[in-house]
């Protein structure tokens, strides 16, 4: 295979240059974890001794309770909304030619190409101007992160719908079942790993926003990065850390069940999302 | 026939036009309204607003740190890319492209928050990586790496690489391996292959990357204000603080100007893409 024309010495530089990537990606995870039972207050390296009362600290803390709990209904609220209004608009943009078709995929992508803070101030001036009350309620994060995930979960559930033949569908209408019941029964079942990756990728951004949540929020309805925003800004000892061990954790539980439940499909669909 | 194929996907598409895209673009008028002082208590439309940021030395100042921070971000995200996608996508073994697959692409799951904190014990005055320089045989620093921009753009290129390495890895794999070989035959060394074949056939992809890394290092707020600790000044850290000083039309101001800054760097590098393409057909 190497008579495609590759230097021994290229290849050698080029697995060289891949680790020190690795090693440069891992790094502020490993640090995070590590400092989790650092003693030092002042996250002195090395560790000045080891303890797992940050872990006490953080658990304890009742903003970051919570924080946990608002971020863990935001996430699932967002979700489900954006997965019932984008699967509909997936279904219009990968099945129909239609006019406008072009417009309202501009449209439909443009909270892609609308930098996150500007999102975060225009749905703040929206929600005061409307006296709508929607501002620093649960209601209006959850609109904001809607905004936020339907461009991605239309992309990756489009690009699923491309894979599925129609002809499977048609063939359930003349057996005559109804539009509703043929989608039901027969395109919604393939759409499995599709809905679980823009479900999770939904849920993560969400459960991850600062930059417009920032904008939305009131303390009482502060997410739980917000919430480690807010800490950081103030104090930077190993608290902060251990809750993000924790975090990491519960992240890497997320990827493999999501792993296992899509299988090989999960990265071709991923790049299928963002080449289209 | 042309009436029931056109009624049928709008109404599929009306619920999130209603609940999503609607609340959106009229957030986007009322921005626009606010910043020529438009708003509940202004008097407008008049342009104070847009003069006085735009003739202020420290507005232009705030700019131009944004843009040399997005830039150099983008610049170094995809010379770190590009090769990384090449190795990534050589290694044979699956355990191991498993692994280094999971290890690139898992930070993404992670909270920016959690990964620029993680930067600042890294790169802190007493943290790992000086202390990693003062043991060397050298006993090299301490050097200042946060609360700047060094940190900054080292933090920001850890977490926008992901996004950068996804669209140089899909375009890479597009290209049949039999060009290569056809150019090997043909008598081009390795050097020539991947300068003359490879690269400019995934052009498309290292664009796309860069749009991607452009568009989120220039909008990027946790990690400036982390790792800035308040000494570096972006834009977007500006409408965070307007919005407290209840400046809100000067906020508008400063997040259009984002945004046009952001749409303004996709339209170059969209255009540069298209004459690529033209270049190649011609």
């Amino acid at each position: 295979m190497t008579a495609a024309g590759e230097s021994r010495i290229g290849v050698a530089l080029l697995r060289a240059g891949l680790l020190c990537v690795l090693v440069f990606m891992a790094a502020p995870i490993v640090i995070v974890v590590v400092n989790s039972f650092n003693a030092s207050p002042f996250n002195i390296w090395p560790p000045t001794g080891l303890t797992t009362s940050w872990y006490a600290k953080a658990l304890a803390s009742p903003q970051f309770q919570r924080g946990m709990v608002n971020s863990v209904i935001a996430g699932v609220l967002s979700t489900a909304l954006v997965l019932v209004l984008g699967t509909p608009a997936a279904y219009a943009l990968a099945r129909f030619h239609f006019r406008g078709a072009s417009a309202v995929r501009a449209i439909l992508m443009g909270p892609l190409v609308v930098p996150r803070v500007a999102i975060g101030f225009a749905l703040f001036v929206l929600f005061i101007a409307s006296r709508s009350g929607l501002y620093g309620s649960m209601t209006g994060i959850v609109l904001g992160h809607a905004v936020l995930m339907l461009p991605f979960v239309t992309t990756v559930l489009a690009a699923n719908l491309g894979e599925i033949d129609p002809a499977l569908e048609e063939a359930a209408r003349d057996l005559g079942a109804s539009p509703v019941g043929a989608f039901l029964r027969v395109v919604l079942p393939q759409m499995r790993s599709g809905l679980i990756i823009a479900g999770l990728f939904a849920f993560i951004t969400s459960f991850d926003e600062v930059e417009t949540t920032i904008f939305l929020t009131k303390p009482a309805v502060n997410t739980l990065p917000i919430e480690m925003y807010l800490y950081l800004d103030q104090y930077q000892d190993p608290t902060i850390a251990a809750l993000s061990a924790l975090l990491i954790g519960v992240s890497f539980l997320l990827l493999g069940v999501g792993l296992a439940a899509t299988g090989r499909g999960s990265l071709r669909l991923l790049l299928g999302g963002r080449a289209s | 026939m042309s009436a029931s194929t056109n009624t049928k996907p709008l109404l599929l598409l009306a619920p999130s036009a209603l609940v999503v895209m609607a609340p959106f673009v009229a957030s986007l008028v009322i921005l626009a309204a606010y910043s020529v002082d438009y708003g509940p208590n202004g008097v407008g439309p008049d342009l104070t607003i847009w003069r006085n940021f735009l003739s202020d030395g420290y507005s232009w100042s705030v700019i131009a740190t944004s843009l040399r921070l997005a830039a150099s971000v983008t610049l170094i995200t995809l010379l770190v890319a590009y090769p990384t996608a090449c190795a990534i996508l050589r290694i044979r073994n699956p355990l191991l492209s498993a692994i280094a697959y999971v290890i690139l692409f898992s930070p993404l799951l992670m909270s920016v928050v959690v990964r620029s904190y993680g930067w600042l014990l890294l790169l802190a005055d007493r943290g790992f990586v000086n202390s990693l320089l003062a043991a060397s045989p050298f006993g090299l620093g301490p050097y200042r790496l946060i609360y700047n921009e060094t940190g900054v753009v080292i933090a920001l290129v850890h977490i926008l690489l992901p996004f950068a390495v996804l669209p140089i890895i899909g375009a890479l794999l597009q290209i049949p391996p039999i060009y290569r070989e056809a150019a090997a035959d043909l008598g081009a060394g390795p050097a020539a292959i991947v300068w003359k074949v490879t690269f400019p056939l995934s052009l498309p992809g290292v664009i796309v990357a860069a749009e991607i890394v452009f568009a989120l290092a220039v909008s990027a707020f946790v990690t400036p204000s982390v790792l800035g600790g308040g000494r570096v000044l972006v834009l977007s850290r500006l409408v965070y603080e307007n919005i407290g000083n209840v400046q809100w039309g000067l906020a508008a101001v400063q997040a259009l100007i984002l945004l046009a800054i952001a749409v303004g760097a996709l339209l170059i590098l969209e255009r540069f893409n298209r004459s690529t393409f033209a270049k190649r057909a011609g």
